[in-house]
C-alpha cells in the first residue's frame, strides 16, 4: 500500500480511530495486524521471510543477553548471518550469479548458474538493517532484549516505516511501543502537517520532476548534454522530494499515534560538504553505517591512522552503494562518495586554511556549489539505467558549453533544440515547485517550517492548508508511481 | 480526540463542498464551450443537431467532410460527428450519445477506410470524454483504452480534471462569462484543417507500432455488422465513403488495405449499402492538397466535398 494512494487515505483514518479507542493493552495487537495489512498490500507471500527473520532476531535477542562469554558473540554472528544471508539471496543473487556467469563465459567455461526468478521483498534492505541494530545493541549491552514477541514483531514491522524508513534503533523506538499514548492534539495537528508537505512533496513535485527525469534518462544517447545536466539536477530534487516525502509522511502518521521517529533529512542540500551531505541525508542509514561500519573499523585498526580512517570512508560507501542495489552502478556511487569523503578527511587543514584566505560568504557558496555538483555528479550512476548508460552521459558532458554558445548565438535556449521532447510548460512549472521548495528551506532556516506555520493566526494555517491539499488534489499525480527507496 | 475529529471533518466537508461546486461549474461551463474538443459532444448531448444527414467517421470524416457543401448541393441537414482518434467503437459510442437526445437521420455517411476494422490501446485526445465521463455509454467505451478512467476520476469529485487545469480554466471561464468562447473555426462539426503538409502520420506509424496494430480485429468487426444491421432494422440508409488518401499512405501502415477493401464491399453488397471509394482519385497526387499523408486540407477538402455531393445527389434523391 502507498502512502500517495487511496487505499491508504482510507488505511490511515481507520486505523489511528480503532488505535485511540482500544484500550493500552490491545493496541499492540492493532498497530501490528495493520502492519501486516499495510506490507501484504504489496506481495502477501513475502511476509513469511518478515516473520522468518523477526522469529530469529528475537530469540538471538533473548539468547544473547542469556549467554556469557563467546556464546554472546555466536549468537549474534548468527542472527547477523540470517540477517544478511536473507538479504543476500533476495537482492543480490541474481547480481553475483549473473557476474559469474559473466566471468566463466570470459573464461571460455560452458557452465552457468541458473537465475532465480524471484521478486525483491519491497523494503527488505530497511527492515533487515533495522533488526540487525536490535540485535547489536543487545549485545553491546546498551539495550535489553524484548521479551514480548508481539512488541518486537512491531518494532520491525511497524507501518510507517516498514518499507522505507527511516531505520530505526531499539533505544528510539522499542520503549514506545511499551508506553501508552494518549490522543494528543498537538500531536495530531503536528503530525498532519507533516503528512501534507510530505504529500506535496511526493506527489506534485517529484513525481512530476520524474516525469521529465524518465524521458531524459531513458534515452541518454539522444539527449543534448545541456538536457542530461537539467535532467541530473532534477533528478537530485526529485529523488529528495520522493524520499523526504516518504519521511515526513511516514513520521506524521506515527506522530498521530503519539510516536516519535527520528528525522531522516535536514536540508542535504545546504551542505558545505561532503561529509555534511551525509549528516543530512538519509541520517538515519549513515548513522548505522557509522555507527556499526565505519567507527568500528577505524578503531579497530586506529594504529594505522589516516589510512585507516580512510579505508574505513571506503569500505562504509561501497557497503552504502550496495545496500542501494545489486548494481555496479550502485558501487560506483558509493564509492565516489566514499573518495569525496576520504579526500575531505586527508585535506581538512589544508582547506581550513585555503577558506580562511577567502571572504566567508564566497566560501560558503563555493562550498555549496562544489558539494551540490558533486553530489549531482554521483546522481548521474545512482539514476542512470545501466553502468554503461551514466558513462555515456559522463562522455556527453562537456560538450555542454558549446550547446549554451549555439543556443545563445541561436536564441533558442529554452524551447530549441537544447531540450527537445521537454515541453516548455512542464519545464516551467517544474522550475516554478523548486523555487516554491527553495523557498520553503530558507523561510525554515529560521525554525521549523512546520512550527512556523503553526504561530500564523487560524485564517492563514487553514489559507496554507487548504492551499496545499487543493494542489496535491488538482496537480498532484497519482499514477502508482512508487516511491523512489521502495526498490531498495 | 473530538477536537481532531470536527476539525478534521470540517476540513475535509469545506473541501468537498469547494469541489463539488467548482465541478458543476467547470461541467456545467464545458457544456456550454464552443471549443474544439466539446462543440460536437455538447451539440449532441444538447439535443442541438436532428440531421438527415449525419456523418460518421474518425478524423479524416471530421477534417475531410464538409456539411456546408453538402447541404447547399443536396439541400439537407447534415452534420459532421467525426471525432479525432475516433476507431469504430467510439465513433458508435458517439452515434448512441447522438441517437439518445436527437432524432433519427435519414442517412449517415460513414467514412471508411484502411483503419476501419482497427482499434488502437491508447483513447486520442482523452480529455474530450471528460465532463461526460457519467454517461454510462462514455463511460464503457472508455474502459476498452489505455487510459479508462479510474475509480477516482469517475466519482471523487472534481478529480477526473486532476491536471487538467486547461479544462479547469475553460470551464470556469464559460461560466462565469457567457460571452466567453474559446476560438473554434468549426462548422457543424467539420473542422479543416489550413496546415501545410506535414510528415506526423508517417512519425506516428513510425513512432508507436501498436498505433493500427490489426488489420481485422473481430470484436471491432462485429460492433461493425450490429451497427449495420442496426442501421438496416431502424431505416437509416448508410453509404460508405473511402476518402482520397495520399498515393503512399497505405504503404505506410501495417494493415492490409485490400483485404480491408474486400471486407467493405462484401458489406456493402450484402446490406445493399452504396460504397463511393474516392482511393484512386486523383487527388491522391497531388501533395499540396494534403496535410499530412491522409488528411486533405482546407483546399482538397473543397475539390473533394464538391465531386462527394455531386455523387451523393443521385443516392440522396432516391
Amino acid at each position: 500500500m502507498l502512502f500517495n494512494s487511496f487505499e491508504f487515505l482510507l488505511f490511515f483514518p481507520i486505523v489511528t480511530i480503532i488505535y485511540f479507542l482500544l484500550p493500552y493493552k490491545l493496541r499492540w495487537f492493532h498497530l501490528l495486524v495493520a502492519s501486516c495489512i499495510f506490507y501484504m498490500a504489496f506481495v502477501p507471500v513475502y511476509i513469511l521471510i518478515l516473520f522468518a527473520t523477526i522469529v530469529i532476531d528475537y530469540a538471538a535477542g533473548i539468547l544473547i543477553e542469556n549467554a556469557e562469554g563467546h556464546k554472546r558473540r555466536l549468537w549474534l554472528i548468527m542472527s547477523l548471518v540470517t540477517n544478511v544471508g536473507i538479504l543476500v539471496f533476495f537482492k543480490y543473487a541474481n547480481f553475483l550469479s549473473t557476474n559469474i556467469n559473466a566471468l566463466l563465459h570470459i573464461s571460455d567455461m560452458s557452465a552457468r548458474i541458473p537465475l532465480l526468478k524471484i521478486l525483491l521483498p519491497i523494503g527488505l534492505s530497511f527492515h533487515t538493517f533495522q533488526a540487525m541494530s536490535y540485535t547489536i545493541e543487545v549485545y553491546r549491552g546498551n539495550q535489553k532484549a524484548e521479551r514480548h514477541f508481539g512488541i518486537y514483531a512491531l518494532y520491525v514491522m511497524f507501518y510507517p516505516q516498514l518499507v522505507a524508513g527511516p531505520i530505526e534503533r531499539p533505544q528510539n523506538l522499542l520503549h514506545q511501543f511499551h508506553t501508552p499514548h494518549p490522543f494528543s492534539y498537538d500531536d495530531f495537528v503536528i503530525g498532519m502537517r507533516r503528512v501534507l508537505w510530505g504529500l506535496f512533496k511526493k506527489c506534485v513535485i517529484a513525481d512530476r520532476l520524474g516525469i521529465i527525469v524518465d524521458n531524459i534518462y531513458n534515452h541518454p544517447q539522444q539527449q543534448s548534454a545541456t538536457a542530461l545536466i537539467l535532467g541530473t539536477v532534477f533528478f537530485a530534487f526529485q529523488i529528495f522530494c520522493d524520499f523526504s516525502g516518504y519521511s515526513d509522511i511516514a513520521l506524521g502518521v506515527a506522530r498521530v499515534m503519539g510516536f516519535h521517529l527520528m528525522v531522516n533529512f535536514n536540508k542535504p542540500y545546504n551542505a558545505k560538504s561532503i561529509s555534511e551531505f551525509w549528516r543530512k541525508w538519509h541520517i538515519s542509514l549513515s548513522t548505522w553505517l557509522s555507527d556499526y561500519v565505519y567507527t568500528p573499523l577505524s578503531v579497530r585498526f586506529r594504529d594505522y591512522g589516516m589510512k585507516a580512517v580512510i579505508v574505513a570512508a571506503i569500505v562504509t560507501f561501497l557497503i552504502s552503494g550496495f545496500w542501494h542495489g545489486a548494481a555496479w552502478k550502485y558501487m560506483v556511487w558509493g564509492l565516489l562518495h566514499g573518495i569525496a569523503i576520504s579526500y575531505e578527511i586527508a585535506t581538512r587543514k589544508f582547506r581550513k586554511k585555503l577558506f580562511k584566505k577567502i571572504p566567508e560568504q564566497a566560501g560558503r557558496l563555493i562550498s555549496l556549489f562544489l558539494t551540490f555538483s558533486y553530489v549531482c555528479f554521483t546522481y548521474i550512476f545512482f539514476r542512470a539505467n545501466s553502468l554503461r548508460d551514466a558513462l555515456a552521459v559522463i562522455k556527453k558532458l562537456p560538450s555542454v558549453f558549446s550547446e549554451i554558445g549555439q543556443a545563445i548565438r541561436h536564441r533558442g535556449v529554452l524551447t530549441g533544440q537544447l531540450l527537445s521532447g521537454i515541453p516548455t510548460m512542464s519545464l516551467l512549472v517544474c522550475i516554478g515547485y523548486l523555487l516554491l521548495l527553495e523557498l520553503a528551506h530558507r523561510y525554515e532556516g529560521r525554525g521549523s517550517l512546520m512550527e512556523m506555520v503553526g504561530t500564523k493566526p487560524r485564517a492563514v494555517r487553514w489559507g496554507i492548508y487548504f492551499g496545499m491539499a487543493f494542489t496535491i488534489y488538482l496537480f498532484g499525480i497519482f499514477n502508482s508511481r512508487q516511491f523512489i527507496y521502495f526498490q531498495f | 480526540m473530538r477536537k481532531a475529529i470536527t476539525y478534521s471533518l470540517l476540513f475535509g466537508c469545506i473541501m468537498l463542498l469547494i469541489l463539488c461546486i467548482t465541478q458543476h461549474m467547470v461541467d456545467k461551463g464545458l457544456t456550454a464551450s464552443k471549443s474544439q474538443y466539446f462543440t460536437v459532444w455538447n451539440d449532441a448531448y444538447q439535443s442541438r443537431i436532428n440531421a438527415d444527414l449525419l456523418i460518421l467517421g474518425g478524423s479524416r470524416a471530421r477534417i475531410v467532410i464538409s456539411p456546408k457543401v453538402l447541404d447547399s448541393v443536396l439541400h439537407v441537414n447534415s452534420y459532421n460527428l467525426g471525432i479525432d482518434g475516433g476507431f469504430i467503437p467510439i465513433q458508435l459510442a458517439m452515434l448512441k450519445v447522438y441517437l439518445q437526445h436527437n432524432r433519427k437521420p435519414k442517412y449517415i455517411l460513414q467514412n471508411v477506410d484502411f483503419s476501419t476494422f482497427s482499434n488502437g490501446i491508447h483513447l486520442s485526445n482523452s480529455e474530450q470524454f471528460i465532463p461526460y465521463i457519467s454517461d454510462p455509454i462514455v463511460r464503457e467505451m472508455t474502459s476498452h483504452y489505455q487510459e479508462k478512467f479510474t475509480i477516482p476520476e469517475l466519482y471523487f469529485p472534481l478529480f477526473k480534471y486532476n491536471n487538467h487545469l486547461n479544462l479547469i480554466k475553460e470551464g470556469l471561464l464559460c461560466y462565469f462569462h457567457t460571452g466567453y468562447r474559446s476560438s473554434n473555426n468549426m462548422y457543424k462539426g467539420f473542422s479543416p484543417r489550413l496546415l501545410a503538409f506535414d510528415n506526423f502520420f508517417a512519425m506516428r506509424i513510425q513512432k508507436e507500432s501498436d498505433y493500427l496494430r490489426n488489420n481485422i480485429q473481430p470484436e471491432v468487426d462485429s460492433q461493425f455488422v450490429d451497427y449495420l444491421k442496426f442501421c438496416k432494422s431502424n431505416d437509416i440508409k448508410l453509404i460508405f465513403v473511402y476518402v482520397p488518401l495520399l498515393h503512399d499512405a497505405t504503404a505506410l501502415t501495417s494493415t492490409d488495405s485490400s483485404a480491408v477493401t474486400r471486407k467493405l464491399l462484401a458489406y456493402a453488397k450484402e446490406y445493399n449499402i452504396p460504397f463511393l471509394s474516392y482511393v484512386n482519385d486523383t487527388l491522391r497526387d497531388h501533395k499540396e492538397l494534403f496535410t499530412d499523408h491522409i488528411h486533405l486540407n482546407v483546399t482538397g477538402a473543397q475539390i473533394f466535398n464538391e465531386h462527394l455531393a455531386y455523387d451523393l445527389r443521385t443516392i440522396v434523391a432516391n
